[in-house]
Formats: C-alpha cells, sequence, structure tokens
C-alpha cells in the first residue's frame, strides 16, 4: 500500500477515525494493529520480520542493564543482530547468485533466479532505532521498555516505517505512554504538512523525476555540459523533493494520532557549508550517524590522542560516519563513493579550523553566505552523480563536464521543468527565511484554501494516467 | 470555548473548518473553470479524443468522430454497429450516394464499427448510440466471429471494460459517471500525460496514429490481401491465422452472443427501423471452420431465424460473391475498393425496402 495510493487515504481515515474513538489504554493497540496490517499489505514476510527484530530487542533491552552497569557483551550481540540483519537482506542479491552456483556444483539444482529474499520494508529504518535503542539503555540515558505493545509501535508505527523519519526511543516512547492531544492547531498543521507533501512529492517529485530522460542515466556523454549540470540540479531537486515530500505527509498523518514526528529536512540547498548541509538533509539520520557513530568515534580518539587539533581526529569521525552512511543507503561501490566524498568535503572545511576559530555562517558577511551555499549546492550535486549514477557512468559523467566546447541546451523540457523548481525553491525560502516550516499557517484562511483547492486540483490532473513512483528513499 | 466532540484525544473547539470549508468552494470554482476550459472546442481541437477509460482507442475516436460530423452535418439517421469487418467495410458516404440515386433523399450515416468488438459489445454500443443520438436506422453488419467469442475474451473485454461502457451498460462506478458528465475527467489521462512533459498520444500534433479514421467514421484499408480464396498455409502462424483457427475450428454460436443479437433487433421496438447485414468474408476462410461450410450455414440459419422472429430484415451478401480478389484486404476485411462496392450494395437495398416501406403506406 503505496502512501500516495487512494488505498493508504483509506487506509488512514479508518485508522484515525477508529483511534479518536477509542480509550487511550487502547490505542496503542489500534495503531500497532494497523501497523501490521500496512506491513501485511506489502508482504506479510515482512510483518514475521518486523516481529522477530522488535521481540530480539525487547529482549535484550531488558537485560542490558543489570544492578545499574550496562551489559557490553550484550549490547554488542545485540548491535551484531541487528547489524547482520541489514547485511543480510542487502547482501543477498550478492551472495545468492554465488549460493545458487554452490548448490548448482554438489548436484543440488534450483532454477535461476529461484533463490530470491526481498529486503523488508523500512528494514535500514528500523534497525537503526534498534540500535540506539539498546545504546540509550545501555548507557543509562532510558530505561528499558517493559511495555512489548509501546516498543513494538517504536519500531513498526506504519507512519514511519516506510522511510523513517528515524526517531530515538528516549523521545518517542514517552510520547506513547501519555495521553494524546489533537485540537485545531494539531488538525491544522497536519494537514498542512500532508498538502505540502503531496505537492512535493507528486507536483514536483514525480514531475521532475519523469522529466529525466533515460539516457541521462546510461549515456552521460551524449549530453553538452550546460545540459548535464541543468539534468543534474534536476536530479538534485527531484531527489529532496521526494524524500522531503514523504516525510512531510508521514509528519503529517502522525500528526492525526497526536504523535509528533521528527522533522527530515530544513531547506538542505540554502546550507552555507557541509556541516550546515548535514544538519538540515536527513536530519535523523544524519543526528543518528553524529551520536552512535561521529561523537564515540570522535571521543575514543580524543581519549588515545589528547589534543584538539589533532589530524587524526580531523579526518577520522567525518569520513568513517560519512562511509557508513554511504554503506546504509546501499552496499555498493559508488554508494561509498558518496559518502567518502562527503566524508572528504568535511574534512576540507574543517582544515582552517586548525589554526583559526570556526565562524558560524549566519555570523558570515552575506557575500560569504551566498558564495557558501553556491559552492555547498554544487558540490553536493557532484555527489549526487554516484549517489544515482554508477561508477562508470559516473565517471563519464564528470569527464563530460570538464570539456565545455559544446554548450548548447536542445532539450526543451529543460526549460519547460524551471516552473517546478522555482515552486521548490519558493516553498523552501519561504520556510527558510522564517526560519518557521509552518508559515503557511499564517496566511489568512482565503489564501490557504486557494492554495490547497489548486494543489487538489493539480494532483487529481497529474494521477490521471496511474503513473505511480515508489518513494526513492523507500528503497534503502 | 465550546467542544465540538467528546472523546479525550480529539479536543476540537469552535471556529473549527474555515479553511476547509474555503478549500471546497474553491475547488467548486476551480474544477468548473477548468471544466468549462475542457469543454471548448479550441481546446479539444488539439489534443486527441479521450480514451473514456478504455484501452481501445477507437471507441473514445469514434465517438469524438461522430459528435463533429453532427456538428458539422446535423443529426445522424443511421448508425452501422459492428466488429472490425464494419469498421473497415462500410463507407458511409458510397453508401448515401447509393441510396440518393434510388429515393432522391440525402440521408446521413455513420461508422460506428469498433475493431475487435463482438455481439456483445455491439449490443452495448447500440444502446448508447441509439440512446443519445437518435437514429431512425441502426445497421448491424454481423459475422461469424460476433458469436463465438466469449464476453471474457480479451478482445471484447477492452471494450466492455471501459469504465465508461460499464456505467452506460447499467453499472454504476464514480469513474463511470465522472467520464460520462465531465470533460475534465475524459481529457485527465492526456492532460497527466502533458504533465509529465510526454505529449505521445495526447496531442494530435505529435500522435502516429495507426490507422486515419475518416470523419464519417470509415477506417479506410488500401493494402490488398494475398491467397484470400485459397486454405491457409499449415505452417502459417501469422496472428490473423492462429486466430481465426481458434475461434472457428471447433465452431460454437454463445447463447450470451446469441442474446446480444436479439437485444439489437429490439430496438425496433422503441421505434428505431433494425437491419442485420451478413458482412462479406472470402471463400478462404471456411477452411477454418471444423465443419467447413455448414458450420457457416448454421450461423446464418440461427441470425436468420432470430431475425424473422423479431421481424427485422436479414441480408445475406451472397449477391456479392462477385467482390474481386484485389478487394479483399484478408480474409474477413474488405479493402476500400471492397468497402466501396459493399455499401453500394447496402445503400441501394436500404433505399428500396424504404422506398418499398412508404410505397406500402401509402397503399395503406
Amino acid at each position: 500500500m503505496n502512501i500516495t495510493s487512494l488505498h493508504f487515504v483509506l487506509f488512514t481515515a479508518f485508522v484515525v477515525a477508529l483511534y479518536y474513538c477509542l480509550p487511550q489504554r487502547l490505542q496503542n493497540f489500534w495503531l500497532l494493529f494497523a501497523s501490521y496490517v500496512f506491513i501485511a499489505t506489502w508482504n506479510w514476510h515482512f510483518a514475521v520480520i518486523v516481529g522477530l527484530v522488535t521481540i530480539a530487542n525487547f529482549l535484550i533491552g531488558l537485560r542490558l542493564r543489570v544492578n545499574g552497569q550496562g551489559w557490553r557483551g550484550l549490547l554488542w550481540f545485540g548491535i551484531g543482530v541487528n547489524v547482520s540483519t541489514l547485511v543480510l537482506f542487502r547482501a543477498a542479491k550478492f551472495f545468492l547468485p554465488e549460493l545458487e552456483a554452490v548448490l548448482g556444483s554438489l548436484g543440488i539444482s534450483t532454477q535461476a533466479g529461484s533463490l530470491k529474499i526481498l529486503i523488508p520494508l523500512g528494514l535500514s529504518y528500523y534497525v537503526l532505532q534498534a540500535i540506539s535503542y539498546l545504546v540509550d539503555v545501555y548507557r543509562g540515558q532510558l530505561k528499558a521498555e517493559s511495555n512489548i505493545v509501546n516498543f513494538a509501535l517504536y519500531l513498526a508505527y506504519f507512519p514511519k516505517l516506510i522511510a523513517g523519519p528515524i526517531e530515538r526511543a528516549r523521545t518517542f516512547l514517552p510520547k506513547l505512554a501519555q495521553p494524546r492531544v489533537v485540537d485545531n492547531q494539531v488538525i491544522a498543521r497536519s494537514v498542512m504538512l500532508i498538502f505540502i507533501g503531496v505537492a512535493r512529492k507528486l507536483l514536483i517529485a514525480d514531475l521532475l523525476n519523469v522529466s529525466l530522460l533515460s539516457d541521462v542515466f546510461e549515456i552521460p556523454a551524449k549530453y553538452t555540459p550546460p545540459e548535464l549540470v541543468l539534468w543534474l540540479v534536476i536530479y538534485a531537486f527531484a531527489l529532496y523533493n521526494d524524500f522531503a515530500g514523504y516525510t512531510d505527509m508521514v509528519r503529517g498523518v502522525s500528526g492525526l494520532f497526536g504523535i509528533e514526528l521528527s522533522a527530515n529536512f530544513r531547506a538542505p540547498y540554502f546550507a552555507r557549508n557541509f556541516t550546515e548541509f548535514w544538519k538540515r538533509w536527513h536530519i535523523t539520520l544524519s543526528e543518528w550517524l553524529r551520536d552512535y557513530i561521529y561523537f564515540p568515534l570522535s571521543r575514543l580518539l580524543s581519549r588515545n590522542a589528547p589534543g584538539q587539533h589533532k589530524v587524526a581526529n580531523l579526518i577520522l569521525p567525518p569520513m568513517l560516519t560519512m562511509l557508513v552512511s554511504g554503506m546504509w543507503h546501499g552496499l555498493s561501490l559508488h554508494m561509498l563513493v558518496w559518502g567518502g566524498l562527503h566524508g572528504l568535503y568535511q574534512i576540507i572545511e574543517r582544515i582552517p579550523a586548525l589554526w583559526r576559530p570556526t565562524v558560524p555562517p549566519q555570523s558570515q558577511p552575506i557575500w560569504r553566505q551566498w558564495l557558501g551555499m553556491g559552492v555547498v549546492f554544487t558540490f553536493v550535486i557532484l555527489a549526487w552523480v554516484p549517489f544515482r549514477w554508477e561508477l562508470p557512468a559516473a565517471f563519464e559523467l564528470w569527464g563530460a563536464l570538464l570539456n565545455w566546447s559544446d554548450v548548447a541546451i536542445r532539450y526543451r523540457r529543460l526549460f519547460l521543468v524551471m516552473p517546478i523548481l522555482f515552486a521548490s525553491l519558493l516553498i523552501d525560502l519561504l520556510q527558510h527565511k522564517s526560519e518557521d516550516e509552518f508559515i503557511f499557517l499564517n496566511w489568512s484562511p482565503l489564501a490557504r484554501a486557494a492554495c490547497m483547492a489548486i494543489i487538489l486540483l493539480l494532483v487529481f490532473i497529474a494521477t490521471g494516467d496511474d503513473f505511480e513512483q515508489a518513494f526513492v528513499y523507500q528503497a534503502f | 470555548m465550546k467542544r465540538l466532540v467528546k472523546p479525550s484525544t480529539l479536543q476540537l473547539t469552535m471556529p473549527f473548518g474555515k479553511t476547509l470549508t474555503f478549500t471546497v468552494v474553491f475547488l467548486i470554482l476551480f474544477g468548473s473553470a477548468a471544466e468549462g476550459m475542457a469543454r471548448l472546442d479550441v481546446f479539444q481541437a488539439r489534443l486527441t479524443p479521450p480514451t473514456l477509460g478504455s484501452r481501445h482507442s477507437q471507441l473514445g475516436y469514434k465517438l469524438t468522430l461522430l459528435n463533429a460530423d453532427i456538428r458539422n452535418k446535423g443529426p445522424v439517421d443511421c448508425i452501422m454497429v459492428g466488429s472490425s469487418t464494419v469498421d473497415v467495410g462500410f463507407d458511409p458516404e458510397v453508401f448515401q450516394h447509393a441510396y440518393y440515386a434510388v429515393t432522391g433523399h440525402e440521408i446521413h450515416c455513420f461508422n460506428f464499427g469498433i475493431d475487435a468488438s463482438s455481439s456483445i459489445s455491439a449490443a452495448v454500443l447500440a444502446n448508447i448510440l441509439v440512446e443519445d443520438y437518435h437514429p431512425r436506422l441502426l445497421i448491424f453488419g454481423t459475422d461469424a466471429r460476433d458469436y463465438a467469442v466469449k464476453r471474457e475474451d480479451r478482445d471484447t473485454a477492452v471494450v466492455l471494460d471501459s469504465p465508461w461502457i460499464r456505467y452506460r451498460d447499467g453499472h454504476f462506478s464514480p469513474e463511470g459517471w465522472l467520464l460520462d458528465h465531465s470533460y475534465l475527467y475524459q481529457y485527465r489521462q492526456h492532460l497527466a500525460v502533458l504533465l509529465r512533459f510526454n505529449s505521445q498520444g495526447a496531442l494530435w500534433s505529435t500522435t502516429n496514429m495507426s490507422y486515419k479514421l475518416r470523419s464519417n467514421g470509415l477506417n479506410p484499408i488500401e493494402t490488398v490481401g494475398a491467397y484470400i480464396n485459397d486454405p491457409p498455409d499449415p505452417d502459417d502462424d501469422s496472428y490473423e491465422v492462429v486466430y481465426y483457427k481458434r475461434i472457428y475450428s471447433s465452431y460454437q454460436m454463445l447463447d450470451e452472443n446469441l442474446a446480444a443479437l436479439e437485444q439489437i433487433m429490439d430496438h425496433k421496438r422503441s421505434g428505431t427501423e433494425v437491419i442485420v447485414v451478413e458482412m462479406p468474408v472470402s471463400d478462404g476462410l471456411y477452411y477454418f471452420f471444423g465443419n467447413g461450410e455448414l458450420d457457416y450455414d448454421r450461423f446464418v440459419a440461427q441470425v436468420e431465424k432470430r431475425a424473422s422472429r423479431h421481424q427485422v430484415p436479414f441480408w445475406r451478401t451472397e449477391p456479392l460473391d462477385s467482390i474481386p480478389d484485389n478487394d479483399w484486404s484478408d480474409y474477413s476485411h474488405l479493402n476500400l475498393s471492397g468497402a466501396e462496392i459493399f455499401s453500394s450494395w447496402l445503400g441501394e437495398k436500404v433505399a428500396r425496402l424504404e422506398t418499398q416501406k412508404d410505397a406500402d403506406s401509402i397503399q395503406q
């Protein structure tokens, strides 16, 4: 059940309606039941896997602290269980053909491609949430959850299951234990988020995505450098709006249950340095990586090599963190290169900090902020190349960008998509300038209603050919 | 502030729903404006006809052509329905000339033959066309295939499964209702395609049609079929040969298809003149039947029996056995020259029937 489908709208409406009628003690049961139904609509095996991961982490969590002391071995065992589950499913596409070959050599015949493992829906997301839970319990920052329903709901809560936001147990579980209130303001905020999300996904991301010619990904050298730059910009905005649209929608849906989910994006292409970019892009993943990889590694290095300006501390934490981020996105070399590039950007950005104090971007002159924005955007879109393209095509594309002998722009659609890009920038600009993602609620009801009606009408038209695009981040 | 609802989680207070109410009002306003635009000729002229939810493009094309034909020439007097044999074999222009030559009166006809339809789809279409356009004459061009294909057959289903056809056939669905009442909804698919930077199939200017329909609904075929009087080559695995073998090798006339024939003839009761005419087939077609011409004769006898029961004329095309070999495009489809011969013969026959009826009524 895709979350942009009419089925999901009806499903959510039914779940919300009954949720409001239930006493609070039954609401979590109901949400858990609905979440497992939602998972089963994709594939009932996925529900079994979420269930097994839930039970394993719940039991480990209960025994993680004994007499106020964390049990280190059990923590590593728990992390190992989660990571190996993720790696097993992620790596299946690599080792299954090998396994088939081995079985074949032993005389056990399998039909070609018959051994297939589907990556369970949202696995990468709930595994990270489970690890953060175990670490927080081990550190004593969170009491182990004794209510299996609440814990299971933390991992399987359907609005955030497919692609996050990656919630922390220490902020999410207390929300489940409290009575929830859905008042006028919550409804207004939730509806606004849903509308922005729908507009971002169906009217911006999907249209930008289909404007990308498939050749761009296969034979990039066919295009002139200005065309490639424009395709890259379109790809960058398509990817951003796809994920930001998804996040807004699920935050809006969750808001209807009175459960606030974390924001994942804050106008990332307005970032003025790379550190800021990662505070604005996929925020919940960035914070997870920061808290569970970057900081522990940095602390470890500081303990073993005291002194703030050590080169190892400058290089290793950002590079390893970004490499892990790359691997989380996909076990492939091109994702590793993408992560490595972002690691490199951050290292280079921090080099001046070795001899002078860092000036926060907002304290810099305006021209520096604009320059920083341009530099960050340029290098971020260059890094999207290995994120989307396999390495040979990525190198081909980078190579083609170096030869500016032909500057023709031959594709009309490159100009036709400009209003869509501007729409995306306008939403970001309004939210960024006011530093309030709910800025639209300050508009008059008439203005808001007109925008909502236009969005609905355009969505009605845009969905007229049964065209459905899955969310990009759903695949991670 | 007064609570609107009692449950503890939902704590709505007045005023509530102002923006949503305005949204609905705006949606009605904008939607009406868009609907008005979709009804403009200038809008429709550039877009290819809507598919009406069908995977069969001909349905929407023919309806659009029929509407345009009526706008240009006035109400339609006769409509011929049937399958591809009618689609390519009935030339309304030739028919009209032949009719005029005998009666001295103009008649306005339209070819609503739909490729791949059966008697069931022809019956459903006939209902819709009679209800919407009130022709005084309904001609059903029929052939043996009309009674052999099942309703679920892919080719028949492609017409019948259109939400619009289903709605008009009495099966309500919101989509069918919208297709019937809203031009915006009809053109929604094209607009969605255009929004996706792909005008193929949505704009006339960028659409390569696999067939070119004339404004009177005729789908003219210029090609000349070869060896249509000979039995098929046993090794021939062309689509046409395989298809005919599947349909005719153990020929059965299905009850539901015969009932559809009667449904078409029932229009006579409501004042519409109905004529059933056998569409010409080449001698080569008989080789596909398991029992050769015996099977074919069974088809003729069954149709004849029902037509006589409904007092509807059923015309054989035996007099057209002389259609030259070069006037066929395949075993059961006439090409343009063949269509001229058939349509002229039919026009003359209809004219004579009407003249005779007029004479009878004067005598009475």
